[in-house]
């Protein structure tokens, strides 16, 4: 008999979970969890994992963005320092549509390193977080800040194993994040106008053409879940499952 | 240009001759004996960690700068707010000439 990727996933749907989610998990509890989403750039965490921290935000979890940098050289003619403040408010507004909290790292853009003195710094900011779930970008992406971002938080969940659970998410699929295949998925459907809001927090970061590409890839994560939008995680299976995600999966329909 | 970025450079700066301060510090060091030595070391510790620390602060704000320009010098050194000569001083001092992914574009 030859089990077909839609019937598989019909039939997890009907036990209440996405492939790679966990099958018969509690839903969250009473307790507020702490979710930390740590990305390179201010618009990094609402463009890969902005749905699902308003999900989770919404159920009374403490969701940080992390940023590594404030995208001192992201904008063209703009000196670094200035380009920064106003990124810094962009984030601001961005977290404040989606009930997160955001905090700044300290490192520049274009120019973040994972020496030890910023590995040993990086950790102390995330430790003090005491994260239960943490999303961090896919390591493999053609930009650099991504991809030290990314070793970071490596680092440090290779150091304490077990502390936390690890996820991964993708930006700018095929133009900045390479070969993702993600096994956990989240419906964004009833966040979409809040994510796009964030999104478009950013102005001065193209958010139209931003917005524009990851409407293909919210639809194309739909359409592997039967559902109509959804952002999708690869999970790193030698970390703790979560059941924060359970209850967020996608109802085929 | 705003005054934001002339004060933060501005703290920049100073980081640098922090560290200068310190390496004086450091040379100083094998002159003196007792407590007192112990404080001045734990001292030369802080100041030369804080001048680490603007110096990468410095660096990456260079970086930053070349990178929004693409590469372009003059152009950086307007975002920076320092004359095209003392970017490509400070350019040699960290090494970024060298940095292939900070090749000027022309």
């Amino acid at each position: 008999m030859t089990l077909t990727r839609r019937a598989a996933v019909q039939a997890m749907a009907a036990l209440g979970a996405t492939p790679g989610a966990d099958a018969g998990a509690p839903a969250p509890g009473p307790t507020p969890r702490n979710v930390v989403v740590v990305g390179a750039h201010p618009d990094d965490p609402e463009t890969g994992v902005g749905g699902t921290a308003k999900r989770l935000a919404d159920l009374g979890h403490r969701v940080t963005f992390l940023y590594l940098t404030k995208g001192e050289a992201g904008i063209p003619g703009v000196a670094p320092l200035v380009a920064g403040r106003r990124r810094e408010e962009e984030a601001l507004a961005a977290c404040k549509v989606l009930g997160t909290t955001a905090v700044f790292a300290g490192q520049i853009d274009a120019a973040t390193h994972s020496d030890d003195a910023a590995r040993q710094d990086f950790r102390l900011k995330l430790e003090s977080l005491h994260p239960d779930l943490v999303f961090a970008h896919w390591p493999l992406d053609i930009m650099r800040d991504h991809r030290v971002s990314a070793e970071l938080v490596l680092d440090i969940w290779s150091h304490r194993r077990g502390a936390f659970s690890l996820l991964f998410f993708e930006v700018l699929s095929g133009f900045q994040t390479q070969t993702f295949s993600p096994d956990v998925y989240v419906d964004i459907t009833s966040v979409l106008e809040a994510k796009r809001l964030s999104v478009f927090a950013h102005a001065s970061q193209d958010p139209g053409g931003q917005w524009e590409h990851h409407q293909v890839m919210h639809r194309m994560r739909g359409l592997e879940t039967l559902t109509a939008a959804a952002e999708a995680f690869v999970h790193h299976r030698a970390s703790p499952t979560t059941d924060l995600l359970v209850g967020l999966a996608p109802r085929p329909r | 240009m705003g005054g934001f970025g002339d004060q933060v450079l501005a703290q920049a700066r100073v980081g640098s001759e922090d560290a200068e301060e310190a390496d004086q510090v450091d040379a100083g060091r094998g002159h003196e004996g007792g407590e007192a030595a112990e404080e001045f070391e734990g001292l030369e510790d802080e100041l030369r960690l804080a001048g680490r620390v603007q110096l990468a602060y410095e660096r990456g704000l260079i970086v930053a700068a070349l990178d929004s320009s693409k590469g372009n010098q003059s152009e950086a050194a307007r975002l920076l707010d320092m004359s095209r000569a003392t970017l490509q001083d400070k350019i040699r001092k960290y090494g970024l000439n060298h940095d292939p992914e900070l090749e000027p574009e022309g």
